[in-house]
């Protein structure tokens, strides 16, 4: 466990430094969040029934979306993905612990401290001035708390799944294009799930991606009461071990591959 | 027993081959033909405690290759490795907690965290003792002078101070064997002697056996007792510099600088290799002619200013190597 610990501190530290990309961020979010709501607010206006999330609720969404913007594995961490590309990675096997677990923990640093360093000003920001209110109860606020955690397992692993995957590739660009839309479309960031159509919705409940937006931040806003919240939190967390899973699956085929080819 | 032992270890490669032209492209997605080549063929030698070797042979020989499959991150197709008893390849984990690397144009400190908290990181993915690993940091960074760079960036550090750090971050679970794989490269004069003289200290007084692979002949020249060259896969030569000298030739040169200009004069024993206005430079056989004897004879003939006597350059021997083996296998 120290190995990983140490990792995981080392790749906090090293985020920290990158203040000038947090504050960047920082604004671009505010910004977005304000359009975001601006347009929804239209949309509700002249919305001819009753939508199935209320207008306050939405815009509390949209606001924890933006603040947990920087959470999302929209790509694998950038030294990852290089070591990856390159076939450098065999280098990093020159160490006596697990290769993955150094990931994760990369990936996990790096997934807890980038929100944290320009989504606690958004936070302040956006409760002060801009309409987002408290946790809908306090079971509400202590299961979005637990399911946080959900979010940070599962954000890392997936970002790790996206670095692995471009060992076999030779342009990552792709991949990434690809990685972005859909983290932004199924997790729900895009288009929250209530508001999508009925088999849609559905799809998007099986698949890990809910996990990083749709069950947190409507339990947060209490679109999901307390009560129903266990199973959503069971699929969150299930996901995030079956993706470690097929992450340690994928690396060590990959590794297997250069391995036995060369890079 | 020997440290490293290395017999009949061979890595074949398998290369997609493409036809030209745009329809070769086209072909390649539905049938693809497969060329096998041998990076490493039939490659035996062996490493004692102490040991430093350096590992030579032109771009393409196989020398990564090896060093890749001596660390364990390439599975030989043939052949057997044996280091400190262990298989590097299926044994991985266990084999490279005994080894430390330094890749020349690769890093293994965090771009971005000051030295020290690269040390500090490594001490616990080695699970180094506290008290070994402050003892260890503390002789490294007095025999690398790193006092004053352990609270920088990696980033912002020259090459050659990041090459020295790169050798203490590689030592520092005391690892009995180092590779050092073109450690030297692109570094200025100053760092180059630096870590020449760092990498012979810790050889003598920590007893690390390295195995050294370079394009740099000094670094061979200064550091080495041991050469191997590898051209083609193929192990070429094996032994000291001398031995290796003399496999090419042995004659030897001798400089004479004129007071005067004079037409050329044949001396026996000699051959003339070059001669201008105020120089003359004659080959010969140390063997046959002994150099006093061929230097009273030339005093008798030529007007002589200075004389120098130098054996060839080690690196015009090795380039003689590579071409001739080159020019064998084609």
């Amino acid at each position: 466990m120290r190995p990983f610990l140490s990792v995981l501190a080392a790749r906090f530290r090293m985020q920290l430094q990158y203040r000038a990309a947090a504050m960047a961020g920082l604004i671009t979010q505010v910004f977005f969040g304000l359009i975001i709501i601006m347009i929804y607010g239209a949309y509700y206006e002249n919305a001819s029934e009753t939508p199935p999330i209320a207008y306050d609720q939405l815009v509390s969404f949209v606001w924890l979306s933006q603040i947990l913007f920087a959470m999302m594995p929209w790509t694998g961490a950038p030294e990852l993905n290089a070591l990856a590309r390159s076939g450098d990675i065999c280098f990093e096997m020159l160490r006596p612990v697990s290769l993955y677990w150094r990931w994760f923990a990369r990936c996990l640093a790096w997934k807890i401290c980038a929100p944290l360093m320009r989504g606690i000003p958004i936070l302040i920001l956006a409760s002060a001035f801009f309409g987002l209110g408290p946790p809908a109860s306090l079971a509400s606020g202590l299961l979005f708390s637990f399911s946080l955690i959900g979010i940070a397992l599962l954000a890392a692993s997936i970002s790790v799944i996206w670095s692995i995957a471009l060992m076999w590739t030779v342009v990552g660009e792709g991949i990434r294009n690809l990685t972005w839309f859909v983290v932004g479309f199924f997790s729900g960031m895009m288009l929250p799930l209530p508001l999508m159509s009925v088999w849609l919705r559905t799809v998007c409940e099986y698949l890990p991606f809910r996990g990083l937006v749709d069950t947190p931040y409507r339990i947060y806003v209490g679109s999901i009461l307390p009560e129903e919240s266990l199973l959503p939190i069971l699929i969150q967390f299930g996901w995030a071990f079956a993706l470690i899973v097929l992450g340690q699956t994928m690396l060590k085929m990959g590794e297997h591959r250069l391995v036995v080819q060369g890079g | 027993m020997s440290q490293i032992l290395v017999e009949n270890l061979s890595k074949r490669f398998r290369i997609s081959e493409r036809s030209s032209g745009p329809w070769g492209s086209v072909r390649g997605l539905f049938s693809r033909k497969y060329k096998e080549i041998a990076a490493v063929d039939d490659l035996s030698f062996s490493i004692e405690p102490g040991e430093l070797v350096g590992y030579i042979g032109p771009n393409g020989a196989g020398k990564s290759t090896t060093i890749k499959m001596l660390s364990g991150i390439l599975t030989p197709s043939s052949g057997k490795c044996e280091i400190l008893g262990l298989d590097p390849s299926r044994q991985r984990r266990q084999h490279v907690a005994n080894i430390g690397a330094v890749f020349g144009q690769r890093t293994q400190l965090w771009w971005d965290l000051p030295v020290e908290e690269s040390f500090q990181l490594l001490r616990d993915i080695y699970s180094i003792p506290h008290e070994r690993y402050l003892s260890n940091r503390s002789s490294l960074v007095e025999i690398l002078q790193l006092t004053n760079y352990l609270s920088t960036p990696v980033r912002q550090l020259s090459l050659g101070w990041r090459m020295r750090c790169e050798l203490a971050a590689a030592l520092l679970h005391e690892p009995p064997i180092l590779f050092l794989d073109e450690p030297t490269i692109g570094l200025d004069a100053v760092s180059k002697l630096a870590l020449r003289d760092h990498v012979k200290q810790l050889n003598r007084e920590r007893g690390v056996t390295v195995l050294l692979t370079t394009h740099d002949m000094d670094d061979i020249a200064s550091l080495c007792s041991r050469i191997m060259v590898i051209a083609e896969g193929k192990s070429i030569f094996d032994g000291t510099i001398e031995q290796l000298r003399r496999s090419v030739s042995n004659n030897r040169r001798l400089t004479v600088d004129l007071k005067k200009t004079i037409d050329p004069v044949e001396v026996e024993g000699a051959k003339i290799i070059e001669w201008l206005p105020h120089q003359a430079v004659f080959e010969y056989n140390p063997d046959k002619t002994s150099t006093p004897e061929l230097i009273q004879k030339i005093a008798t003939v030529l007007p002589i200013l200075d004389l120098k006597v130098e054996n060839p350059e080690i690196e015009k021997i090795i380039a003689r190597i590579y071409r001739e083996q080159t020019s064998l296998s084609l």
